[in-house]
């Protein structure tokens, strides 16, 4: 029988393996991405943090007394040469009872109370403060309306709220479950056909913060993403009544050509753009559509080249959503994004 | 008394020529068609098991490709949603359960010191619809038509509406493969360990694997049902007969979460737990002493199968529940740890007590003990619900689970292999393959699945086909991808190392690492018969304390002898008494039959024909069916002959009667096990009943006319009076009470079902329409296919009473039926209780 | 002395605990499902109570499986295959089992304490 020397799995070779793992994590982690749970920016994902933290220190601590023991038990010297059949180490007896017993024992109801804390302490805001946000779920976009507070409006695939304050959002699905994740401001809940789920965000400043669909929806569920807008609480008033303004009327010869083109050639059936005869619901409204981050629910930047390229083959950049491809003619499309461009 | 070392009298050749024949594999093609024994079958089952492993893994490192680089087009979306269902699913249904039972299948008879599996018709059974099951869901490439929901196939998205293609019946028709292997075998593995140990294996003194394989057992009987019933409720969806799921029928998609994940969360423990039991036996040999504390190891087995139905919510976390709810789940998910840690502890102690021999299966159970450890932490901290609501369906969550499941379970799968595989083989793996083996597994799993714990905190949810650059998440999937590579490689270096060692592999003999229980007793390979004679145990570990296996008690001596290589001339193993492991008696196992194999083809005809929806192919496997079920219950000229050969014994204490008639057989033991099942279903839908109903109150809006059904329900209680007094017949040898008991209780029960049907179409309810319809159709039809099981079983025992009525296997038949009927007139009270009366109250 | 301790009583010795567990759970989630239902105020005491009398029958089936566990012990009649030892096993596991059962029992029942019955989420 070959004895192989303990140095080929030696705990301080592993302890160092994972030494230089937590310094990639660390460095690797410290991308500002605007959806990083790890870099909180509001109430709730800094009360989630708090809780991560705790667990990573105690899982850590965990872990290198269990590499430890391994270690101490694989270099242990001085043991009979017959295999032992009948009598149990009460030592060891109790060593397993310490450690599998007394140790998840120790550790882990004071983390279930934090956890119960924790918990209690991210229920959303009472309903009481005036504006309530509906998000809508539907394949693969974000339908999102404010009411309340004798506010009316909108949008798609963009929340905007006010730097410091709470603010209530309930979720609904039209089709099938979606979940709405926001990781730097909140965890995730999910949006399920046949009931609303209440949640909230705030965040501590302003920013623009990125969310996504985190349950699988289907065949565009990765395409489904949204911003949510932290805006200062002055700024944010102002976003609020420009968005419930109706469109901006179409000023000159190539704007006015371009609603001619929108109305005719059948997106109205199913953009809604208030202030004209379009009224259509099944997609995103466009009243304020030059004022938003992104298009096809975070799939490509507001920009004038994107737009011209999702307008003129929306399945060529996401196959499958339901925006079904028009031809244009070019002049047609040239002033179609100058009319679309003119609604901020 | 004094310790007998005298050896038993030799056994005369012909009696032993007699018995290796009878225990022989039939020869040729339809000989391997018609295979029952546990060792050819098992062999089999491992191979096809471990081919499936390298396709899901081939479909994972597909992913990787694609998610290698932000923005990529390796993959469109479609093909890339479809392969990461199918990636999932064949590694949850179709890899890991199936490759364990085959395991278990080969080792258990070893372990236990006995000749086969209880059922041998049904192992074969499992292993043929299994290999038809794989291969009709794969054939799903084919048509372009993979399933493409996810592996845990969330409704409404699978429910007709979002998935009108055939994708997703394939995957729930598929399912049924899984389904009915899993529960197969969960019956084998029950009742062997209860009921076929070697004598002086008492509870206290059977081998851990064996434990675990008790508990995983019981485990899938309660776990698998409910996957059963949720899945023959979503294809009912799908076929458009009912709404249980449709938001816009009343229907409750949170219901099929439910359903699910209280199958889906202990299976990751019916997976987990036999890899413990792997764990203590590799501990226990390579570091040469028995494991610390036997006691506190089984029980932590036990607990784990406990707890591990109480946790099932944690993967609903951020679904919408109450958060009390949410609490209960929580604090569950955290005790789980305790028997877990116990079990971590109870092995490094046992290597601190003992010397670590270093050979590859010790490395394969090092590496699982700091992967399964990572895992478990991360385990706690996504059962940690607000953490939870950030990790849940992001990439830290894929990091979890797969540290738990290839650390937890796929490692110690290897070492057992490594341990194993020379006595299936006959020859040792190679050493320094192995290591290598090891040890690019170890280092590129992590190098794989560390990475992803951070790109989920950063933001990047699981099941997207990709991401956008400037996250943060090029390098840390680039990263993954090639550990995916290097682990994959390590995985090819194995399948290099067993077929090398196929030729040139050292020959292994009975016992090449000096272990202690029985397996290591037999010849590398072992004989099909397992067991020549069938050893007697004292201790817990027989190698180590006790070498010599023989009877040391005359009575026992006596008894034992009529195992020594005997039966010869038909397939017999022993039965002992449940807790002490006293002999009982022998039982008769079924030799090589095309029954089992009949029945497998006849469910690929029936799955086709439920995919297609033509009923062509239902007819003809259901036609297929009757003659397979022909071909199993008809009287087996081997076991006709056994009764002539045992039948007299009887009355004589100091003989081993033959197992037949009652709860001697393991054939009643095999019922119970159905019964549990069929239990297990009722609490299922009555649960989903009240669920969908809002409770009681909630169904109130159609009052249901309560005299027809009334009736029927007491037409079922009055089949149970009819088979009582059959089965008085039986004990009492009146043949005309048995006939006329059973076809009284056949009409009876056939106008319970007609009655029960009339009422139901007679109430006017649109399943497909209202989902509390089809919540009524769901207890309903429940309750007919429960009738209808009992309408077979008693036309058997009716044939056997007409035929030959004091035939004792005819008896045994009453003694099932018995068994059946109570269950059937329990079930009718309560279906009665819930669908008609409960409204009312 | 040794006393003849069943497989009946040893079952129950084993598995009673752990089915308390089990039907606290069933029960709790119920009552909790109910109550928010019907918004029915007294629902977070009848869960704590149904904690309290489960963590009372839980400590009930591990005193009688150490009752039986030292019956168990007293007697080594011994016997052809030392059957004490392995009902002296049973009726220790059912000792254990009680402990860890009713430690979970508990860290379940507390949930109500910090939380609100119904808020979802």
């Amino acid at each position: 029988m070959i004895l192989l020397t303990v140095r080929t799995v030696p705990a301080p070779y592993l302890a160092r393996f994972f030494l230089v793992v937590a310094a990639l994590a660390g460095v690797l982690g410290c991308a500002q991405n605007g959806q990083s749970a790890l870099h909180p920016a509001g109430p709730g994902a800094e009360r989630i943090a708090d809780l991560w933290w705790l667990m990573l220190a105690a899982a850590s601590a965990v872990f290198l007394l269990v590499v430890f023991s391994l270690y101490r038990a694989l270099t242990h010297r001085g043991r009979r040469s017959e295999p032992q059949g009948r009598r149990d180490e009460p030592v060891a007896t109790k060593w397993v009872l310490a450690g599998g017993v007394a140790l998840p024992t120790i550790i882990l109801t004071p983390l279930l109370i934090f956890t119960l804390h924790t918990l209690a302490r991210l229920a959303p805001p009472k309903s009481g403060s005036a504006l309530e946000v509906t998000v809508t779920g539907r394949q693969w976009w974000w339908d999102v309306q404010y009411a309340g507070a004798g506010s009316r409006l909108r949008t798609a695939n963009e929340i905007h709220i006010p730097v410091g304050r709470p603010v209530r959002i309930q979720l609904r699905s039209e089709d099938v479950i979606h979940s709405f994740w926001v990781p730097a401001l909140q965890g995730k809940l999910d949006l399920v056909p046949g009931q609303v789920n209440t949640t909230w965000l705030q965040a501590n400043r302003a920013g623009i913060y990125r969310g996504e669909c985190a349950e699988y929806c289907g065949l565009q569920h990765t395409r489904m993403q949204f911003r949510v807008v932290a805006l200062p609480a002055s700024e944010f008033s102002y976003w609020l009544t420009a968005q419930q303004r109706a469109a901006v009327p179409a000023a000159d010869s190539s704007t006015r050509a371009g609603q001619a083109v929108f109305m005719s050639s059948g997106c109205a059936l199913c953009h809604a753009i208030r202030g004209t005869p379009a009224r259509g619901s099944g997609g995103p409204d466009l009243t304020h559509f030059a004022s938003r981050q992104t298009i096809a629910a975070g799939t490509l930047p507001n920009t004038k080249g994107h737009l011209a390229g999702w307008i003129a083959n929306p399945q060529a950049i996401k196959p499958g959503n339901l925006m079904p491809r028009i031809p244009l003619e070019p002049e047609q499309l040239r002033t179609l994004l100058v009319y679309l461009g003119s609604l901020r | 008394m004094s310790a007998h070392t005298v050896p038993p009298p030799p056994v005369p050749p012909d009696t032993l020529e007699a018995f290796e024949k009878t225990w022989s594999s039939a020869p040729g093609f339809l000989g391997m068609l018609r295979e029952v024994n546990n060792i050819p079958i098992a062999q089999r089952y491992m191979v096809t098991g471990f081919a499936f492993f390298l396709l899901g893994g081939l479909l994972g490192l597909l992913m990787r490709i694609q998610l290698g680089s932000p923005e990529n087009t390796f993959l469109d979306a479609e093909t890339y949603n479809q392969i990461f269902t199918m990636h999932g699913t064949t590694m949850m249904f179709l890899f890991v359960i199936p490759f364990i039972e085959a395991l278990a299948n080969y080792m258990l008879p070893l372990l236990l010191g006995t000749r086969d599996l209880p059922f041998p018709r049904m192992t074969a059974l499992s292993y043929w619809t299994y290999l038809f099951g794989g291969i009709f869901l794969y054939s799903s490439f084919l048509f372009g038509a993979a399933p493409d929901g996810g592996w845990f196939a969330y409704v409404p998205l699978t429910n007709v509406e979002y998935s009108p293609g055939i994708n997703m019946d394939f995957w729930d028709i598929g399912l049924s493969v899984a389904e009915i292997a899993a529960l197969g075998a969960a019956a084998e593995m029950i009742v062997a360990i209860i009921r076929m140990r070697a004598p002086g294996m008492t509870l206290n003194r059977m081998p851990l694997f064996v434990w675990a394989m008790l508990v995983t057992g019981v485990m899938i009987i309660f776990a698998f049902t409910p996957l059963i019933v949720g899945t023959a409720m979503l294809e009912l969806d799908r076929k458009e007969l009912t709404a249980f799921f449709k938001p816009e029928a009343g229907g409750k998609p949170l219901l099929w979460q439910h359903i699910f994940w209280v199958f889906g969360h202990p299976e990751v423990y019916i997976m987990f737990i036999p890899a413990a039991g792997i764990v203590s036996h590799v501990v226990q040999t390579f570091s040469r002493r028995a494991i610390v504390s036997y006691t506190l190891m089984v029980l932590s087995i036990v607990a784990t199968g406990f707890i591990s139905f109480g946790l099932w919510v944690h993967h609903m976390f951020t679904a919408g529940l109450s958060a009390v709810a949410l609490g209960f789940f929580t604090a569950a998910s955290m005790a789980i740890a305790i028997p877990n840690g116990v079990q971590v502890f109870g092995w490094i102690a046992t290597l601190w007590a003992g010397r670590p021999v270093w050979r590859t299966p010790l490395l394969f159970v090092l590496g699982f003990l700091v992967l399964f450890t990572i895992g478990g932490l991360t385990g706690i901290m996504v059962g940690s619900v607000p953490f939870d609501w950030q990790a849940h369906d992001s990439y830290f969550l894929v990091a979890h689970f797969h540290y738990v499941l290839i650390g937890g379970v796929v490692f110690p799968l290897f070492a057992g292999l490594y341990y194993w595989l020379p006595k299936v083989t006959g020859r040792l793996l190679n050493e320094r393959l192995g290591r290598w083996n090891f040890w690019l597994m170890f280092v590129f799993f992590n190098v794989a699945f560390f990475p992803m714990h951070l790109s989920g905190l950063l933001g990047m949810p699981r099941r997207v086909y990709t991401y956008p650059a400037g996250l943060g998440l090029e390098t840390l999937n680039l990263i993954s991808t090639i550990g995916a590579f290097g682990f994959a490689i390590g995985i090819a270096l194995f399948v290099v190392n067993v077929v090398w060692s196929r030729r040139n592999g050292e020959l292994a003999g009975s016992n090449p690492w000096g272990s202690d229980s029985l397996e290591w007793s037999e010849a590398s390979p072992p004989p099909s018969a397992q067991f020549v004679r069938i050893p007697v145990v004292r201790s817990r570990h027989p190698l180590w304390e006790h070498q010599d296996l023989l009877p040391h008690d005359p009575q026992l001596l006596g008894q034992m002898e009529d195992l020594n290589a005997r039966p010869a001339h038909w397939r017999g193993a022993l039965v002992v008494s449940t807790v002490d492991a006293t002999p009982l008696a022998i039982a008769h196992m079924p030799g090589s039959t095309i029954a089992p194999f009949t029945m497998a083809v006849a469910f690929l005809a029936i799955f086709v024909g439920a995919l297609v929806d033509r009923a062509e192919p239902l007819a003809a496997g259901g036609a297929l069916a009757a003659v397979a079920l022909f071909l199993w219950f008809r009287p087996q000229a081997s076991e006709t002959l056994a009764l002539q050969e045992l039948g007299g014994r009887k009355e004589d204490p100091a003989r081993l009667q033959l197992a037949v008639g009652g709860p001697i057989a393991n054939g009643w033991w095999g019922m119970l096990v159905l019964i549990s099942i069929l239990a297990t279903a009722l609490i299922t839908t009555i649960a989903s009943y009240f669920y969908i109903s809002d409770g009681p109150s909630g169904a109130s809006q159609l009052p249901l006319s309560i005299t027809q059904p009334a009736l029927g329900t007491i037409l079922s209680l009055l089949a149970l009076v009819a088979v009582e007094w059959a089965l008085r017949g039986v004990r009492k040898h009146q043949s005309i009470a048995t006939r006329l008991g059973l076809a009284a209780a056949w009409i009876v029960s056939a106008g319970a079902l007609g009655l029960s049907i009339q009422a139901f179409s007679g109430a006017g309810l649109e399943p497909e329409r209202s989902a509390y319809a089809s919540a009524v159709l769901g207890m309903l039809g429940y309750q007919w296919l429960v009738l209808i099981i009992l309408l077979v079983t008693v036309a058997i025992g009716l044939l056997w009473a007409l035929g030959d009525p004091e035939d004792r296997r005819g008896h045994s038949v009453v003694h099932n039926i018995r068994l059946m009927a109570a269950f059937t007139g329990v079930s009718a009270v309560v279906v009665f209780v819930v669908v008609y009366v409960s409204p009312r109250l | 002395m040794s006393r003849e301790i069943g497989t009946g009583a040893l079952v129950v010795a084993f598995l009673g605990a752990p089915t308390v567990w089990a039907l606290h759970l069933a029960v709790s989630y119920f009552l909790v499902s109910i109550g928010c239902r019907t918004d029915w105020a007294g629902a977070k005491a009848a869960v704590l109570l149904a904690t309290v009398i489960a963590a009372l029958i839980a400590i009930g089936f591990g005193v009688f499986a150490w009752q039986r566990w030292r019956w168990a012990r007293g007697g080594r009649g011994g016997g052809l295959l030392d059957p004490d030892h392995v009902r002296e096993f049973l009726a220790l596991s059912g000792v254990v089992f009680a402990a860890l059962f009713v430690a979970a029992i508990i860290m379940s029942g507390i949930s109500p304490l910090f939380l609100p019955l119904c808020t979802t989420s």
